[in-house]
This record gives C-alpha cells, structure tokens and sequence, in this order.
C-alpha cells in the first residue's frame, strides 16, 4: 500500500514541474525579452537601479571599484573634480566571531560579496540606445566620493541617483547647487549609512543639476518617481522632493528605514515587517512580524505576529518558521509583503488578523501548493487591503524538483511593481524553477533568477534563471535592482544586477545570459553590470 | 445572566474529522479520570476565540492552560467540574478598538476570560452543520451538554453549551488526553460591551484539553 502512495505522489510531484512549465510556456500576457547584456569594463561594476528615458534610451546607474570604468568604448564623462583611481579591490575573507575563516563545502575560504559599502565605491551612470545593443554614455562621480544605491527617471528624462558618500567635497564639486539638507532617523535601532545623498543629473547625464546631502543616521537609500511623478526619497527619513531640489515634505520614521520598512503614501502610517524567535522549545521558533505603525510611531496594529505558543496550539499547528522579507506599498496603498516560510504549514495562509481563517487567496494565484514538502525555502506573495487589513491577492512561490517528489527551495531577494502593476521579483532556486517558454538562462532550472508575475500574481508573465548574475550587494543586503517605466505607452521593466563572467549551476558552467547585448563579453575585473529588459 | 447556545452549531472538518476518528479510537474505561491541572500540560492547551458573525469588528483569541478539576469518563453519567484560565491574548499589543473585545482591553493589557465547568450530560446525537470546504451539510455527530460559567473580566455569564468530547491515544492505545469543544453564542450586552448593540451576537468557540496524568507535564 505504502508502495502505492509513493508512486502516486512521485507521479503527482514530477508532474508539477511539468505542468507549470507547460502553463506559463506560453501565456497570453507573456512579456518579450528586449535585451540581455552585461556592461563593464576591465575594472569591477555593478549596476543597481535607472529607468527608461522618454524616448525609450535605457538608463543604467550602479557602483564601480575601480580601478578603471571603460564601456562600450565610450569617453567616461566625470562630474566634478576627479580622485585618483583607486587600487584594484579585494575580496575580504567572512570570518567568524573569533576572526577565523569561514570556509565552503570545498575547503576554499567563503568570501565577501563586493558591496555598496565598499571603501572604493564610485557612482556611475550608463545610457543605452532603446534596444540596449549600444552604449550612449558613461558617466561617473569622482572616485570614491559616493556610492550609488537607487536610480530613477522622471517623464523628463532626468536622472535622480542616491546612495552613501564618502568624500563630501568631491561629490560637491558634480554641481554648483549642491546644499546640506539636516536629516537623521528618530531612535534608529540601526543604521547601515551616516552620511547619504539625493542628485539629479540632465538627461544625457552630463551635468549634475543639483544635489543634496543629508548627515545622521540613514537606512540605504532609495529613490523612486510615483505615479504622480513625485520624487520619493528613502534615507534618514521619508522625504519628498520637487524637481528644483526642494523638500516638499519630510517625514520621519521612528525607529528609521533599516529593514523591512515601507511608508504608506496616502496616510502615513508604516509597516515594518520582520521576525521574531520564541525560545519554547516547541515549533514555531520564527514568527512573523508585520507592525502597522502610526505615523508618530505609536504601534497601531500587530498582522501575522501571533506567537509561537498560540501558533503551536494542537488544534492549530501552523507550526513551519515563517518571516517576513519584503514590504512595500502601492499607489493606492495597499501594502505588499513577501514572506518566508520552511515548510508549507506557515500563517501565511492565513489572514493577518484572523489566524483561524485561510484567506484564500493562494487558490487564485499562481496556484502552486506545498503539498508532500519537507523542509525548504518557500515564498508567499501577499497584497494586503489597508482599509480593513484582509488579503486581497496572493500567490505561493516555489520550485519542484523535476524528478523527485517534492516542492524545491526557492527565495526572493528583491521585489517591485512594475509600471504597469505587474509584480517583479528576483533571487535563487534550488533545482527546478518554473521558467516561462522566453526564458533566456539555459542549463538547469536553478540558481540566479528573476520573474514578472502578472498584478494579480495569477500569471506568470516571464520567469528565468540568469546564471552568474545577482553576485553583489546593490542596495541593503540585496542583490538586485529591478526599474521600470513607460516607452511607447507599452511598461518595461529591467532587472539590473552584478554579474561574474561564470557560474557552475549544477557542475554545468554558464555565463550571463545574453540577447541583443551591448558588449560581447565579460568585460573584466570581479563583476560586469548585468540587465535584462523586458516589455510587457 | 443565562446566555443562549446556539440551535446549531456550525463545526469545522477538523472537529468532523475527530469525531468520525472517535469511532476507531479506543475509548477510556469507564471510570477513567482527565485530570485539568496547571502542569498537566507543557505547553499551552487551551483556547478561546470570540467573533463577530458579520466580521465588522476583528476577532479576539485568548489561550492558557487549566486551573484544576477533573472530567470522568462514563458513558451513562459523566462528570465535569474544571476551570481552565485563558489569561493570554494573541496580538495583544497596539489599538485593539476593532476588535470584538476590544473595549475591555486597557492599554497592552486584555481582560482575563476563564471557563468553569461544573456538570455536563450524558452524550446525545445532535444534527450540526458541517461546512465541508466544499459546501455545508447537515450530520449527526454526538455532543454533550455543559453547565458552565464563562468569564470575561468581570462578567459572568452562564452558559449551556453543547462540547464534542475526543479521546486522543498514544500509539500503544493508551488513552493519554480529552480534547473537549464547543461553539456557541453570546450577546454583546452580556459582556457590557457598548462598541456594538447589545444584541448583537458573538459566537465564541473554546478547545481546552484534560490530561490522565495528574499535575506531571510529560512530552505533550
């Protein structure tokens, strides 16, 4: 009988991988790939946010470490008055607590990832034709003056880019309307940034119009055009600005931006989304948090934080650690969360404030289920009504293994709406990602991904792995950049990453992808940029 | 103050499912005590949860464990007198004003709810409705009747609801523990409630859990 059972759900689990790749092979709202390309030079890049120009030029920003930034064989235009270039930079070993290497499964030494926090971290921008097959520019701050975190365009085609600096005069010099701004983040638990900044460039990028710098403890910054074409500005607080540099509004966060924080946009309470560990000895030992905050910090409301001992409860048992990794809110200010989970029987299921009863809404989603899982990674993505704090949709996100029985590890590292509401996500899989029939990763469905989920997470509009890319840190502890905008009244979104030349997924070793790209090849050092562009 | 309990009572597939395992599962001896002590469980064994019916306002769930007393096993006159403490309140902290009882919370700090039970009846065979998840039927499952005192702060509100009765076993067949629920109505005046009319319902549902061991918290 066992046998029997065995069979059955070897047969029911292998058809799973099946079936969603047959599904989403080909669906009606599938997205067209526009380009793939890395886009470095011989030095070490990364790219991390941009936009699409009025005219449809592909705008690029990220960090470089030296100790050079030639593409595409363009002139490098510098802003301001130049640093020396840098050394070539190195790995750092991880250590542990005493100061030992942490070695891999290999024996080898596991490294750092290159980081925005670099101590060479230079700022750079880099335009492409529309199709992205060349390069138009490439601009760059004085080295190590300033990192770049975030970048966004605005219907103008003007380019805002934030991020820590380091070397204030320097990143003075870019413009002569460069102010200090007072900011600092009211009772800040962390602050991975002290001194941060806002500037917007012309939209060839070869002029600096202003910045603005802002001293005190800050979260990672970000920045983001709204749909009513403001300038959303996340740092040491949440800020507002007109084109001409001005501040229309500032709001501080108690507590501050680190983490998993998002500001409603129309009322100004926040959410700030975590975890937290009950040391019972009985399951659940990770609990999800997701506080909603009134604006002066006052806590409003607890969603999905129930507590290990209720959640345990024998006539309950959600029992499977679950956290929340990702908050946002949309225009309209519902509030969108991704969650982690190691196993299927997590609250996500449920609603945020009624533990006992399912939302649903898995079932109109992209309809993937845990069934006969063991311990893994898997994803929820949640949008959540803010009048009445009920899910409206949701999706589960996760791998199955294409010969095995079970659901396979899967994780989202980054997430954003793209214009047209179509949510995007980018992170890892284990064995088995559901690719879509335009994917351009080839080799095994595994490792570095990205996908466009249709606004109501019950499409998958496009889905592939992208080998060798996601490889930095290019905002927080993130490895993805993912922009977005209107060209030609059709949204295109891009997903802009640091990418090595190789990367064995599986013991097969693959390049970035690549389609229409802008340079041959890897271009050198530890990381090219890498960006995918999609229309939707 | 006598509440009414509900003419029929709406059951979940899992209390279903435990009543139709009811049937294969060995049933204490006659005479079989549960005990409802503090320590008669390691972890938390009891909850309660309080709802709106037209989900206006947001539910409340409490949990805690026994207080003391004893359940005896017997087919044709069983006995119950317990009190189980459900001094702790889910998501307890923040503005609770949407909640059913979320008046009676004062600051971070919910009211305590506790149930005393001091008799019950020999089972009888009620038809319930059961929601499938695929549609609701009518199905008869066996129900006893409690006499009973629901606090609520500093309310008290007799109440007569109608308990499903399990029996869980180890795997050797040992009877281990009783798992007795219920749902019923309350209306809101009874607990002073002043957020919503006074004759609004609350349907309220309890799980608490009796141990054959005496005050010595084991695995469970």
């Amino acid at each position: 009988m066992w046998f029997t059972v065995l069979w059955a759900s070897t047969v029911m689990a292998a058809g799973r991988f099946d079936s969603f790749t047959a599904r989403f092979a080909k669906t009606p709202d599938q997205a067209a790939v526009v380009a793939a390309t890395l886009v470095g030079g011989a030095g070490t890049e990364w790219l991390c946010g941009g936009g699409f120009a009025p005219d449809g030029t592909v705008v690029t920003a990220g960090t470089c470490l030296g100790p050079s930034l030639e593409i595409g064989g363009v002139r490098t235009v510098v802003l301001g008055t130049d640093n020396p270039a840098p050394p070539a930079p190195q790995q750092k070993p991880v250590t542990d607590r005493s100061g030992r290497p942490q070695l891999d499964k290999d024996g080898k030494p596991r490294l750092e990832p290159f980081s925005w926090r670099h101590e060479n971290a230079t700022g750079f921008v880099v335009r492409l034709s529309p199709d992205a097959r060349k390069v138009l520019s490439v601009t760059r701050l004085p080295w190590k003056s300033a990192a770049i975190t975030s970048a966004a365009v605005d219907a103008e085609g003007c380019i805002y880019i934030a991020g820590p600096y380091s070397d204030g005069a320097a990143l003075r010099s870019i413009t002569s309307d460069a102010r200090a701004q007072t900011a600092g983040a009211e009772g800040a638990d962390k602050a991975s940034c002290q001194r941060v900044y806002l500037a917007k460039l012309a939209p060839a990028a070869d002029k600096a119009l202003w910045v603005r710098m802002m001293e005190g403890a800050s979260a990672c910054p970000r920045v983001r055009i709204d749909k009513a074409g403001r300038v959303i500005f996340t740092g040491p607080d949440y800020r507002i600005f007109k084109s001409d540099g001005s501040v229309e509004l500032v709001k501080a966060v108690p507590g501050g931006l680190e983490g998993h924080v998002a500001v409603h946009p129309v009322d100004g309470t926040y959410a700030r989304g975590g975890e937290h560990h009950w040391p019972t000895g009985r399951e659940p030992w990770r609990c999800p948090t997701l506080n909603i905050f009134r604006p002066d910090g006052q806590l409003l409301y607890q969603l999905y934080d129930w507590g290990g001992p209720y959640v345990g409860l024998d006539n309950l048992r959600l029992v499977s650690d679950t956290a929340i990794r990702g908050v946002m809110y949309d225009d309209e200010g519902n509030l969108i969360i991704h969650a982690w989970s190691d196993g299927g029987n997590s609250v996500a299921v449920m609603q945020p404030n009624d533990i006992r009863r399912p939302h649903g809404a898995f079932a109109r989603g992209l309809k993937m289920d845990l069934s006969g899982a063991n311990v893994l990674s898997a994803a929820y993505i949640l949008r959540i009504e803010t009048a009445n704090y009920k899910v409206v949709d949701g999706t589960v996100w996760v791998a199955y293994h294409p010969t095995t029985t079970k659901p396979n590890s899967i994780w989202i590292e980054a997430f954003a709406l793209a214009a047209d509401g179509s949510m995007c996500i980018a992170g890892r899989s284990a064995s088995g990602l559901i690719r879509t029939g335009n994917a351009i990763g080839g080799g095994q469905p595994a490792g570095p991904y990205v996908a466009v989920l249709s606004r109501r997470f019950d499409s998958l509009r496009f889905c592939s792995n992208l080998p060798g890319c996601g490889k930095t840190q290019v905002w927080g502890d993130e490895e993805w950049g993912i922009a977005s905008g209107m060209v030609g009244g059709k949204a295109r979104v891009m997903f802009l990453s640091g990418a090595v030349a190789k990367e064995a997924i599986y013991d097969e070793e693959l390049a970035p992808p690549a389609v229409n790209p802008a340079q041959a090849g890897f271009g050198g050092g530890h990381t090219d940029g890498h960006i995918v562009v999609l229309e939707l | 103050m006598k509440a009414r309990s509900a003419a029929v009572v709406v059951i979940v597939p899992a209390l279903l499912a435990l009543a139709a395992a009811q049937k294969t599962r060995p049933m204490p001896a006659p005479g079989q005590e549960f005990f409802f002590e503090p320590g008669s469980f390691r972890y938390y064994s009891a909850d309660i949860e309080f709802r709106d019916p037209t989900d206006r306002k947001w539910p409340n769930f409490f949990y805690g464990k026994p207080a003391g007393g004893t359940h005896r096993y017997d087919p044709a006159a069983p006995q119950a007198s317990f009190t189980v403490v459900f001094d702790k309140m889910a998501q307890p902290r923040g503005d609770q004003s949407r909640k059913v009882l979320g008046e009676l919370c004062k600051g971070d700090a919910p009211p305590t709810v506790s149930l005393t039970v001091s008799a019950m009846k020999p089972p009888a065979v009620e038809k319930v409705e059961v929601d499938t998840g695929k549609g609701k039927v009518i199905r008869e499952v066996e129900l006893c009747e409690l006499d009973a005192v629901l606090a609520v702060g500093d309310r008290k509100i007799n109440i007569r609801p109608k308990a499903s009765f399990n029996y869980h076993a180890s795997r050797e067949g040992a009877i281990e523990r009783v798992s007795i629920e219920a749902r019923f109505t309350i209306h809101a005046a009874a607990l002073g409630l002043k957020d919503m009319p006074g004759d609004s319902e609350i349907a309220v549902r309890f799980c608490v859990n009796g141990s054959v061991s005496k005050g010595t918290a084991g695995k469970k």
